[in-house]
């Protein structure tokens, strides 16, 4: 199975190449053309309960999408609804990663994945619900985002700050909590931050530039209200 | 031979790890890959990761970090007769069992909450109804308006508009009682389609006004829409759709930031949900009989209510299903019918010596 993104950036697309007999899961409904050879069918990935729990707890969908090379060799184009790029999370190093809810665009390779509950704290307020994909296993995931995606390396013992509506992915070796954005709860409201995550190193926490629910509320402003 | 332990190491100041192999021994936790030794009197260990699900070794002298999920590793550390690592080992595996316990607690306090809030909505509604006052049904209008579909060409002073007013001022006076003041407008709309905002403003399109055959059939339509705000079906969604809490904190404006994106998201999220709203089979009943009660009231024909359902299911065949959205969420099966024909039968029995009231 060989891979790339194309056109990065805000309307990046994931091509993969099958040989014979390969297989992969893909977000449904990511499917933008394939060749002939291949064949996709609805996956219920990790089981009816693993599903379940995914759509049900995790917002993610209940099906996805495997994707295989029954006839012969070809390549099929995904890509995520939103306008924004795709990173590709390695995973050759027994790293395990968190991904935000309807981030997660397709497992390329021998991929667990599970929801996992976050801390009360988190699940309130990190803007990732209560409820967060947990991803590992052998090959590498990609993951989709608003706007670019910004890698950020963490050394061990420093920290990082990232504002709850631009999180995408991070490390599974990383520890984070929320926390105020500003120096006080009084600077961190009026500048309009509010609550961030806080990340601790080592590992890496990928960011969106662009935040899905503070675009939503820009462009509401400028939807003609009722008269 | 002294055993494998596979970890991640992360130099200093990398946050990329590499595979490494592990030896435990005497003089110390020795790396194969790097050819280093840590001396353990060096190491400290904690519980780490999101989830606490693996063990750190920091290394104070190199200030190089390993991370490993390998219980067995531990399990060593903590006989490998070195006091202070045997502490920090035994520490560091308490730390696991009680993050793991501690999220077990997060979650069935988390679950206990969902389940009551649920259970709250659902049980809530019919005393919430009672208490909550008409204005309430204005606030949420108010609020919402922004984000509801706006009628696309509202229509004024046309023949349509002063016809669909009049109808609804003969329906609306038959009520003894109301807290809410109806506005009856047409939106210049093909879809055959008529719908009721919380406050009392019905929108009836010109899609159905031009279908209907005569007042009578306009006169049911609007009277089940007047049924659907009474009985306040448009509240209950939304509180359906956001949830109690956020539907209070939405109305009372309470909680920080209520200007926040999450606050406008959940704003959004309610205008859909009145926007493609579903009422239930019970709530669809009640609005037909209350409709129907108005219909009588007002002295308009209480079957043409039923002719014209059934005439546009007739015209499914003919027409784009678009146009005839009506029908799929109003089906009038046999069922509906027999319940408005024996509601029918018991008004046509009691008036005109008793005005009905709400």
């Amino acid at each position: 199975m060989q891979y790339e993104t194309m056109h990065e950036g805000s309307n990046a697309v994931l091509r993969v190449n099958l040989q014979r007999g390969e297989k992969f899961k893909a977000e449904a409904g990511a499917m933008v053309a394939k060749s002939q050879h291949l064949s996709i069918k609805g996956h219920m990935w990790g089981g009816v309960f693993g599903a379940f729990k995914r759509s049900f707890l995790g917002g993610e969908s209940f099906f996805f999408q495997e994707i295989t090379a029954t006839t012969g060799d070809g390549d099929i184009i995904i890509a995520p609804s939103v306008p924004g790029d795709i990173k590709i999370l390695p995973m050759r190093n027994s790293e395990d990663y968190y991904i935000q809810n309807g981030c997660m665009l397709a497992g390329l390779g021998d991929i667990e994945m599970d929801t996992r509950v976050q801390k009360l704290t988190a699940g309130v307020f990190s803007g990732a619900g209560f409820f967060v994909l947990h991803v590992r296993g052998h090959g590498e995931v990609a993951v989709a985002a608003f706007g670019a995606i910004m890698e950020i390396p963490i050394p061990a013992g420093k920290e990082y700050i990232v504002d709850n509506g631009h999180v995408v992915a991070w490390s599974g070796d990383l520890e984070y909590q929320i926390v105020k954005a500003g120096a006080n709860w009084i600077s961190s409201f009026t500048s309009g931050e509010g609550l961030a995550c806080k990340f601790t190193g080592p590992g890496k926490v990928w960011i969106q530039t662009r935040n899905p629910k503070g675009f939503g509320a820009w462009v509401r402003r400028f939807v003609p209200s009722r008269g | 031979m002294s055993e494998d332990f596979k970890a991640r190491l992360f130099e200093v100041d990398a946050a990329e790890a590499k595979v490494v192999t592990l030896q435990l021994s005497a003089q110390g936790l020795y790396i194969k890959e790097i050819d280093a030794n840590l001396n353990l009197d060096d190491l400290t260990i904690e519980a780490a990761g999101h989830a606490g699900d693996r063990f750190k070794i920091i290394c104070g002298k190199s200030g190089r970090v390993l991370i490993t999920h390998d219980d067995k590793l531990l399990e060593q550390l903590t006989q490998s007769g070195s006091t202070a690592i045997t502490k920090l080992a035994d520490q560091a595996k308490k730390n696991v069992t009680q993050r793991h316990s501690r999220f077990k607690r997060y979650w069935l306090t988390v679950s206990a909450i969902s389940a009551l809030l649920l259970l709250a909505t659902v049980l809530a509604m019919d005393p919430l109804e009672g208490a909550l006052v008409a204005s309430i049904d204005n606030k949420l209008e108010a609020k919402v308006a922004d984000f509801l579909p706006k009628p696309k060409n509202e229509e004024k002073d046309t023949v349509q508009s002063k016809r669909i007013k009049k109808i609804g001022q003969r329906l609306v006076a038959q009520l003894d009682k109301c807290p809410y003041t109806f506005h009856f407008q047409t939106n210049k709309d093909p879809e055959i389609n008529a719908f009721a905002f919380p406050a009392g403003s019905i929108y009836v399109n010109t899609g159905l006004i031009d279908a209907a055959q005569s007042d009578d059939e306009l006169a049911g339509v609007m009277a089940h829409e007047i049924g659907h705000v009474l009985h306040r079906d448009v509240l209950r969604a939304a509180v359906r759709r956001v949830g109690l809490l956020s539907f209070i904190t939405i109305i009372t404006g309470a909680g920080a930031g209520s200007e926040t994106a999450d606050n406008m998201a959940n704003m959004l999220s309610m205008a859909e949900g009145l926007e493609s709203l579903n009422y239930s089979r019970k709530q669809e009943t009640a609005a037909d009989i209350e409709g129907i009660k108005l219909v009588t009231l007002a002295d308009y024909k209480g079957e043409a209510f039923i002719d014209f359902f059934q005439r546009l299911e007739a015209d499914k065949m003919t027409k784009d299903n678009a146009v005839l959205a009506i029908i799929s969420s109003h089906p009038m099966n046999k069922e509906r019918i027999a319940t408005i024909k024996a509601e029918l039968e018991k008004l046509r029995k009691q008036l005109p010596t008793k005005k009905i009231t709400n």
